[in-house]
C-alpha cells in the first residue's frame, strides 16, 4: 500500500483540486493520503474533513501545538500503514502523474526514489532565471558540501520504502524547516539505492507560497546542525588531537620552568630579576616571556608589544646579579 | 517575515549604536592589552585572534562590533532556551537579556568577561535542551576545552559543563576526558605562564584588602542587580532555586564568591546568562509580561546609565601625535615615568619603556605621568606645548 503524506498550511483552496487527481493517478493502487495540517488559519483541516466524504482514504490529522513541513511530514510517516511512503506538496506544483512511477520503483528496489528537477528531463517550469541560477547553485553546493548521492535532495517530492524510514527514524532529531528528503538523506545507511525520476515544477494551483525568509534561516539551521552532527567524529578527533599535542608542547615549556614550582630560592630570585630589569632597562614586565629557568639563568624573550617593529631577541638573565647578555653571545 | 527580520536588524542598529559610545569613551587599558596580545591574565585563544588582527587599520572598532553584534544577537540563542514555549514568551525571555543592564553596558567593550558570558549561556542551552547531545559530544568537548583557553572565568561554570557531559551517554573514560582533560591543560598552560598566575594573584588580593566583608557583599549584590537589571536578578534566582537546577546554582554561588574576592565592574555579565538560564528554568515566571519588560526597561533606563564606564581622556593618543608633529621618527624610544597603562603601548609607534633617568639618552620621548626633574636640565630636549600633561622630545635633526 502507498501512503502519501501532504503537509498543509492555507491551502483550502487547493485541496479540493489536487485530491481528484491523485485519486485518479492512484485508482488502481492501493492507498491512503494522510494530510497533515498546522492549524491552518483558512481552515485547511476543516475542509480535508469534508472531503473525507467524497475521499474515504483520506486521513486528516490536526496539529495545533507543533508547526514546520519537516515535522509535519514525520508526523504523518509515523501515522501511515503503507509499505511504501511517499511527500508531495498540496500546492500542485508536484505532478501527480509521477506518483505511480515513484511508487513502483521504491516497491522494485526498495530504498529512496526521489522526483528531480535538476537531472535530464526535469527543470524548475516558470521560475525566474535567477531563482532558478540561485536555487541550481545551492543545491549543488549542498550536494558536494554534504556528499549525497542524489541531484535534488532538497525536492519536497519522494517515496521511500517503510522499513528504511523506521531504521532511521529513532535518529531523527526534531526537524526543523522543509527539507525533510535531505534531513533523511543525510541519514541513510551506505548503499541504500538511490533513484531519481525528472519533473517539471508546475505554478501553484491556488493560495501563496511559503517561502520566507523564516524558512530558509530554517534551512540555514538545519543545515548546520547536520554539519555538526556529520561532522562531530572529526570534531572529537580533533579534540583528541589538541588535547594530546598541547599536552606535549605544554609539557616541554613546564619542564624548562619546574624550578619556578619546585625551587622556592628560584621563584625568589626570578621575581626579583623581573624587577631588577624594569628598574634598570626600564623594560615592560608585559614584553618578557620567560622560556627556560635553571639555578644560574634565565631565558627570556624580549617581544615588545607595540607598533614600534622593535624585533624581539633572546637574552639570558643572570640570577646571581641580574646582568644580562644574548643568547647568541659566547 | 517581518517579526524575524526587524529583531535581527533592530539588533545590529543597537549595537552599532553602542559601539559609537563606547568608542567615544575610548580605548581602556584592558582593551589595549586584549588587542595587543599581552600575555596575561587570560589564556591566548581570544587574545591571539585579535593580536592577528594588530595591523589592521580600525582593529579596535572592529572587534567593538563584532562583540557587541554577538553579545545582542545571542537573544536568539536565549529564545532558543525555551523551544516548546509559545513565540510570545520566548520573547520575553529575549528581551530580558537586551535589556538586562550587563549586556548594554558591556556591547562595543572588547572584555573576556562578555565573551565568557556568551559560553556560558551555550553552555546553558545545552543543558535545558531536552534532546540527546550524543551526536555533538566533539563539537561541545571542543567548546569547552576553547571557553576555557579563552578566559579563566569559564571554570565558573564547571558545574553546568559537568552536568551536560554527566547527561550524555559517554564512557566513563570519555566522560572524564572531556571535563577533566581540558581543565588539567589549562592549569598546565598556567604553569608555563608565571605572569598569568602573578597576575590573577595579585587581582585575587586586590579586594580582600579594599574594605570590609560588607563593602565587598554590597559590590557583589550591585553587580547581581546589573546582571539581571534586577527584575531578571530575582526572578533568576527564584526559578533556579523553584527548579532545583544544582548546576545552576552551584555556578550562580562560585561566580558570586569569586566576585567577592577579585572585584571588576564588568563581572557583573557573569550573572547574566546564570540569571536567564534560571528563568527559563521556571517559565510560570514569565506569565505577567508586561509587567516583567515594563519593570526591566525602567531598571535598564537607572542601572546603565550608572553602570556605563567612564569616558578615557585620550591622552596617550594626543601626545604620540604631538610628538611625530615634533619631528621624532616612529621606532625610536618612548620612555614613560608614573604609572601607565597598555593603552601607551596600542597607541604609539614608538617603543614603550619606563623611565630609568640613567637611561634617558636611549629615549626621544619622555612622558612626565609622575614628576621626572633629570630631563628639565637636559639642552637637547624640548617641551611639548600644548598638551596636558609634561612632554619632552628629542627629535632629529
Amino acid at each position: 500500500m502507498l501512503s502519501l503524506v501532504i503537509p498543509t498550511f492555507n491551502e483550502a483552496e487547493s485541496l479540493p483540486l489536487l485530491l481528484p487527481r491523485i485519486a485518479q493517478v492512484l485508482r488502481d493502487i492501493p492507498h491512503e493520503v494522510i494530510v497533515v495540517d498546522d492549524d491552518s488559519p483558512d481552515g485547511t483541516w476543516r475542509k480535508a474533513e469534508e472531503l473525507k466524504k467524497t475521499y474515504p482514504r483520506l486521513i486528516v490529522i490536526r496539529r495545533k501545538d507543533e508547526r514546520g513541513l519537516s515535522s509535519a511530514v514525520i508526523a504523518g510517516f509515523k501515522a501511515a500503514r503503507g509499505e511504501v511512503l511517499a511527500v508531495m506538496d498540496a500546492d500542485g506544483q508536484h505532478d501527480t502523474e509521477l506518483l505511480r512511477q515513484l511508487y513502483e520503483t521504491v516497491r522494485a528496489r526498495r530504498g529512496i526514489a526521489v522526483a528531480s528537477r535538476y537531472i535530464p528531463g526535469g527543470g524548475t517550469g516558470q521560475w525566474k532565471r535567477s531563482r532558478t541560477l540561485m536555487s541550481r547553485g545551492v543545491t549543488r553546493a549542498v550536494t558536494m558540501f554534504c556528499q549525497l548521492k542524489v541531484h535534488d535532495p532538497m525536492s519536497g517530492f519522494f517515496a521511500m520504502d517503510r522499513s528504511l524510514f523506521e531504521r532511521i527514524a529513532p535518529s531523527l532529531p526534531r526537524l526543523r524547516g522543509f527539507k525533510v528528503l535531505f534531513d533523511l538523506l543525510m541519514r541513510v545507511p551506505t548503499g541504500t539505492p538511490l533513484a531519481e525520476v525528472p519533473y517539471t515544477f508546475t505554478p501553484r494551483m491556488a493560495g501563496r507560497s511559503k517561502l520566507s525568509i523564516k524558512v530558509q534561516w530554517d534551512f540555514g539551521c538545519s543545515l548546520i546542525a547536520l554539519f555538526l552532527e556529520r561532522w562531530s567524529r572529526a570534531a572529537w578527533a580533533f579534540f583528541l588531537i589538541l588535547l594530546i599535542g598541547l599536552t606535549c608542547l605544554l609539557s616541554i615549556r613546564a619542564w624548562n620552568l619546574r624550578l619556578l614550582v619546585t625551587d622556592a630560592a628560584v621563584r625568589a630570585r626570578t621575581s626579583e630579576a623581573f624587577r631588577s630589569l624594569s628598574k634598570t632597562d626600564g623594560w615592560l614586565t608585559s614584553d618578557l616571556l620567560l622560556r627556560k629557568v635553571d639555578p644560574e639563568r634565565l631565558e627570556l624573550l624580549y617581544a615588545p608589544h607595540d607598533r614600534s617593529g622593535t624585533n624581539e631577541r633572546c637574552i639570558r638573565v643572570r640570577l646571581d646579579y641580574f646582568g644580562w647578555y644574548p643568547c647568541d653571545a659566547s | 517575515m517581518r517579526r524575524f527580520v526587524s529583531p535581527f536588524f533592530g539588533l545590529i542598529l543597537l549595537a552599532l549604536v553602542l559601539v559609537v559610545l563606547q568608542n567615544f569613551a575610548g580605548l581602556s587599558t584592558d582593551e589595549a592589552k586584549f588587542l595587543l596580545n599581552i600575555p596575561y591574565p587570560h589564556p591566548p585563544l581570544l587574545r591571539w585572534l585579535m593580536g592577528l588582527t594588530f595591523w589592521m587599520p580600525g582593529q579596535a572598532l572592529f572587534w567593538r562590533v563584532v562583540f557587541a553584534t554577538a553579545l545582542l544577537q545571542a537573544a536568539w540563542i536565549v529564545m532558543a532556551l525555551l523551544p516548546e514555549k509559545k513565540r510570545s514568551e520566548r520573547e520575553i525571555l529575549g528581551w530580558l537579556w537586551v535589556l538586562s543592564a550587563s549586556v548594554l553596558i558591556l556591547s562595543g567593550q572588547i572584555l573576556m568577561a562578555p565573551v565568557a558570558a556568551l559560553q556560558a549561556l551555550v553552555f546553558c542551552w545545552l543543558l535545558l535542551r531536552g534532546e540527546n547531545l550524543e551526536a555533538h559530544v566533539g563539537w561541545i568537548a571542543l567548546l569547552w576545552l576553547a571557553s576555557l583557553f579563552t578566559a579563566y572565568q569559564a571554570l565558573l561554570f564547571l558545574p553546568i559543563v559537568v552536568s551536560v557531559f554527566w547527561r550524555l551517554r559517554l564512557s566513563a573514560w570519555q566522560r572524564l576526558l572531556c571535563i577533566v582533560g581540558p581543565v588539567a591543560l589549562l592549569a598546565l598552560y598556567s604553569l608555563t605562564n608565571p605572569l598569568a598566575i602573578a597576575s590573577m594573584i595579585a587581582a585575587s588580593g586586590q579586594n580582600a584588602h579594599a574594605g570590609t566583608l560588607f563593602d565587598a557583599v554590597r559590590e557583589v549584590t550591585g553587580l547581581w542587580m546589573l546582571g539581571g537589571s534586577v527584575v531578571m536578578s530575582v526572578l533568576g534566582v527564584i526559578g533556579m532555586l523553584a527548579a532545583r537546577r544544582w548546576p545552576l546554582i552551584l555556578s550562580f554561588l562560585l561566580t558570586a564568591v569569586f566576585i567577592l574576592v577579585s572585584y571588576r565592574p564588568y563581572y557583573c555579565i557573569l550573572f547574566t546568562p546564570l540569571l536567564l538560564a534560571g528563568v527559563a528554568s521556571a517559565p510560570l515566571l514569565l506569565k505577567r509580561s508586561r509587567l516583567i519588560i515594563i519593570s526591566t526597561i525602567l531598571s535598564a533606563l537607572i542601572l546603565v546609565p550608572l553602570g556605563y564606564r567612564m569616558v578615557v581622556p585620550p591622552f596617550a593618543q594626543q601626545i604620540v601625535d604631538r610628538a611625530i608633529e615634533a619631528g621624532v621618527p616612529k621606532g625610536a624610544t618612548m620612555m614613560i615615568a608614573g604609572s601607565f597603562g597598555h593603552e601607551w603601548q596600542y597607541v604609539s609607534p614608538y617603543l614603550v619603556r619606563r623611565f630609568i633617568p640613567e637611561k634617558i639618552s636611549d629615549a626621544r620621548v619622555l612622558v612626565c605621568l609622575a614628576d621626572c626633574p633629570e630631563v628639565r636640565e637636559k639642552k637637547a630636549w624640548k617641551r611639548l606645548a600644548g598638551v596636558q600633561v609634561e612632554v619632552w622630545v628629542r627629535p632629529i635633526r
